[in-house]
């Protein structure tokens, strides 16, 4: 593949290529320039050498028992955002349900109690 | 239809309705025939959404033969946002009309090409392969998921822990089927315009390529109604030392040719470069 360094100075022909699709190219030309001009470096993030580790904290009762603090049990908000919280753990399907439709049925059922 | 359990819950598709297509087919009008997909955010399209259902080509089948038997014309409207398999039906019809995301114009505009009123011009966005398996990104998609992992069931914006190799490299749509030439499904031409063009008198100014690459051609109209024509410039750098497409979309130029003169017109296009 590799003919010449990028940016030497050995001259390079490029070609333009018009037409009304890739596949479908009219007409064509060429020019010759004493380099490259199209610089282009491959930086080391894009070119993944290894397997990516992915690591995911678990977040279970304890974070949400955490986010409850704040909240007086057997007062109203508490009551109206436990029921959201029952009504999309009663319908989210861990076997079917994509990340996506997870929040979407979430934000569904905030919407829902928004309204009402 | 079944009762919603909350507002945005998505109800399952009816089912197909019964057609009677031998007395439709016996009536004086042509065929239309739509077939459609959901398209949006939010959710990675599945493999079967590509490929038509046997229950899409059979009803595609049963109205072509029908309505060819009566010497009637049988157009598919697409009502899609992505590509989807054509290559097994393509021929059994008379025409395609891809409508593409029209927003809610979309059934006037569509209307408007049927009935010759706006001469079609549009460019597709994407490749339609002949075969699911000829997208590169076919051998890495649906994600694998990591096993043993649990699938986050505590917090609404989770999932199971999952990876993708994007292995197909820069070779994406238009850049894999020219590089390593394999023959796709819905060629450009196949929504061309009712009339014709020439392109010729290309043109490449390398003077000021320092700042720029200034290339010009020609487009003339040489069939007997207007109609709009995209122009498209591609580029071929030389080899190096790292990979590169066969050719690159760097420019594009509409040519506006309207009656009662269609004529000839000069498009410039420029690419900025960077030396």
């Amino acid at each position: 593949m590799r003919t010449h360094p990028p940016g030497s100075l050995r001259p390079v022909e490029y070609e333009v290529k018009i037409g009304t699709a890739s596949d479908n190219i009219k007409q064509t030309d060429k020019f010759t320039l004493s380099k490259e001009i199209l610089v282009e470096k491959v930086h080391k993030v894009l070119g993944p050498v290894t397997k990516i580790s992915v690591t995911i904290k678990r977040i279970g009762p304890h974070t949400i028992k955490k986010s409850r603090i704040s909240l007086k049990k057997h007062t109203k908000t508490y009551t109206v955002i436990m029921e959201i919280w029952k009504k999309y753990l009663s319908c989210l399907n861990p076997q079917a349900d994509s990340l996506s439709a997870s929040f979407y049925k979430f934000t569904a059922l905030v919407d829902l109690f928004l309204v009402c | 239809m079944p009762k919603k359990k909350f507002f945005f819950e998505l109800l399952p598709p009816i089912n197909e309705m019964v057609l009677d297509v031998i007395a439709l087919a016996a009536n004086k009008m042509n065929w239309l025939l739509f077939l459609g997909r959901l398209r949006g955010d939010f959710r990675d399209r599945k493999k079967e959404g590509i490929i038509p259902a046997p229950a899409e080509k059979d009803m595609i089948k049963l109205v072509a033969e029908n309505f060819h038997r009566q010497n009637k014309k049988v157009v598919v409207i697409l009502n899609i946002g992505n590509v989807i398999e054509t290559a097994s039906w393509s021929n059994q019809v008379d025409g395609i009309i891809l409508a593409w995301q029209g927003g809610q114009e979309g059934g006037n505009a569509v209307a408007d090409v049927i009935t010759g009123k706006v001469n079609p011009s549009g460019k597709l966005p994407t490749t339609f392969p002949i075969d699911y398996h000829d997208i590169p990104s076919s051998k890495n998609f649906p994600v694998e998921t990591f096993r043993g992992r649990r699938k986050l069931e505590w917090v609404g914006l989770s999932g199971t822990p999952s990876e993708v190799i994007y292995e197909e490299d820069i070779y994406i749509g238009y850049r894999f089927f020219d590089t390593f030439k394999v023959k796709d499904s819905l060629s450009f031409r196949l929504w061309a315009s009712s009339t014709s063009f020439q392109i010729d008198q290309l043109s490449a100014d390398t003077k000021q390529l320092n700042d720029k690459l200034l290339v010009r051609v020609r487009v003339t109209d040489t069939g007997k109604s207007s109609g709009k024509e995209v122009v498209q410039l591609y580029l071929t750098a030389p080899k190096g030392s790292i990979n590169k497409p066969a050719q690159e979309l760097k420019g594009f130029a509409r040519a506006h040719l309207s009656e009662p003169k269609p004529g000839k017109v000069m498009l410039e296009m420029t690419v900025p470069v960077k030396t």
